[in-house]
């Protein structure tokens, strides 16, 4: 963390070697939240690129001691929710995008490729269905994988409050899930999800 | 909140692993014995294992490059900022260090700063805009007392003004109760009575302007004719003069 607040300091300086290494040293999280919301990979690689660009020309606004994640969603909220909206109109995900599965691990196998690709359709509809915020805080914790700190931090609520909204959207997303299982059943043993 | 309630209240907690050992405990034996909850519980765990494989994505390799090679590319955002002087003063100072070492954003520092003088010099001159409306002979646009909206409302409010008072106009006129066939009557007298009335006056007028006109053509033939010490060439003379102004 302190190697990051150096790093970003010196970014503000305009040290563009400072930029690389912030930006190699975020990527990862960065791009998964991108992908998390944006409707296609192509989508995904786009908005990363323009959050990386609101981060750039925030930097100043960062504070010390901040968390990292927490802060580059609050600067890039509006980019995120703007693709958000766009991929439940489109009723796509960029994560449903065979490009973006391909980089999963485990791709290179058939069965578990289908498995999981399935597993993502049930979810993506199930998602499309409850309300655009709760499926965010789904979004943002159990797919962007932040912690429910930085969720507090970026959403600016309090911890308590964020924690009873993800346990109704996870609640939701359930029911809106096993409605879709029932119209297409599991068959018996794959728990999973596996759908053939 | 019945049993069943209150276990699901516990289920995404009880899937992502954060209970308590003795909560931990009575999910379990619960779930053992209602189907309805172990369904919610394995919708969860669906939602949990797909966006775990999610995670452990990868961004693609050019990404990180096309961010960072090009870094000229994310100054002109600020530049444009500065130029519209809507920067905070460490962005500004931030933006006013590179622009020291770089030539290029030094150039496209000055171009910007000359289309937005360009662009404010770019402003109509007075008059133009009166004269352009002159030019198409388009009138004047007019403050209009009753709009289509006050016009559609006044419309509905007689309508229903109308059905309430006499009743549905239509249900009225298919089936003719009392009230229409009154009304027809009253109506069909009061025409005749006022066309009866009107025929003799008509008459009167016609006869009236007919006599009228006779005067008229009576007073237009004398001035035609004229006195007998007049000088106006009279109408048959109009064609020789005619004619001896084209020799």
């Amino acid at each position: 963390m302190d190697d990051l607040e150096t790093t970003v300091e010196r970014c503000r300086t305009g040290d563009d070697e400072a930029w690389s290494a912030l930006v190699s040293a975020t990527m990862g999280s960065i791009y998964r939240l991108c992908a998390s919301f944006a409707p296609s990979a192509a989508q995904a690689e786009e908005l990363a690129q323009d959050v990386y660009l609101k981060i750039w020309e925030n930097l100043e606004q960062y504070r010390a001691g901040s968390n990292f994640m927490a802060w580059a969603y609050r600067v890039a909220r509006n980019l995120l929710i703007d693709a958000h909206r766009r991929g439940r109109h489109e009723r796509n995900a960029a994560w449903l995008d065979p490009e973006v599965l391909e980089r999963l691990p485990g791709s290179d196998d058939p069965h578990h490729q289908t498995e999981r690709r399935e597993r993502l359709r049930l979810v993506a509809q199930g998602l499309a269905q409850i309300e655009e915020d709760l499926a965010r805080l789904v979004l943002l914790r159990d797919f962007a994988g932040l912690s429910y700190q930085e969720m507090a931090e970026g959403l600016n609520l309090p911890l308590g409050t964020v924690k009873s909204r993800l346990n109704r959207a996870r609640l939701e997303l359930a029911t809106a899930v096993q409605r879709r299982l029932k119209i297409r059943p599991v068959p018996a043993g794959t728990a999973s999800g596996e759908v053939s | 909140m019945n049993r069943c309630d209150e276990i699901r209240e516990l289920l995404p907690a009880f899937v992502e692993g954060e209970l308590e050992p003795r909560d931990t405990g009575t999910v379990t034996a619960h779930l053992e014995e209602c189907a309805a909850c172990r369904e919610t519980e394995e919708a969860l765990r669906l939602i949990a294992a797909a966006g775990a494989g999610l995670q452990a994505v990868t961004p693609p390799e050019h990404l990180t490059g096309m961010i960072t090679a090009t870094p000229c590319a994310r100054w002109l955002g600020l530049l444009h900022g500065a130029v519209d002087r809507d920067l905070e003063p460490e962005v500004l100072a931030r933006l006013l260090g590179h622009l020291e070492s770089c030539e290029g954003c030094r150039r496209a520092w000055d171009d910007l700063t000359l289309i937005h003088q360009v662009a404010k010099a770019l402003v109509p001159p007075p008059g133009l805009e009166h004269r352009c409306r002159n030019i198409t002979g388009l009138p004047q646009r007019e403050a209009r007392i009753f709009g289509f909206r006050t016009a559609t409302a006044a419309a509905y409010l007689l309508a229903v003004l109308t059905t309430l008072l006499l009743g549905n106009p239509v249900t009225l006129a298919r089936h003719e109760s009392g009230i229409v066939h009154q009304a027809r009557s009253v109506v069909r007298e009061t025409v005749s009575t006022v066309t009866d009335e009107s025929r003799g006056e008509l008459r009167l007028m016609l006869w009236r302007t007919w006599q009228w006109g006779r005067q008229q053509a009576e007073v237009l033939r004398e001035l035609v004719a004229g006195p007998e010490n007049d000088t106006t060439p009279a109408p048959e003379e109009v064609p020789d003069q005619d004619q001896g102004g084209r020799e």
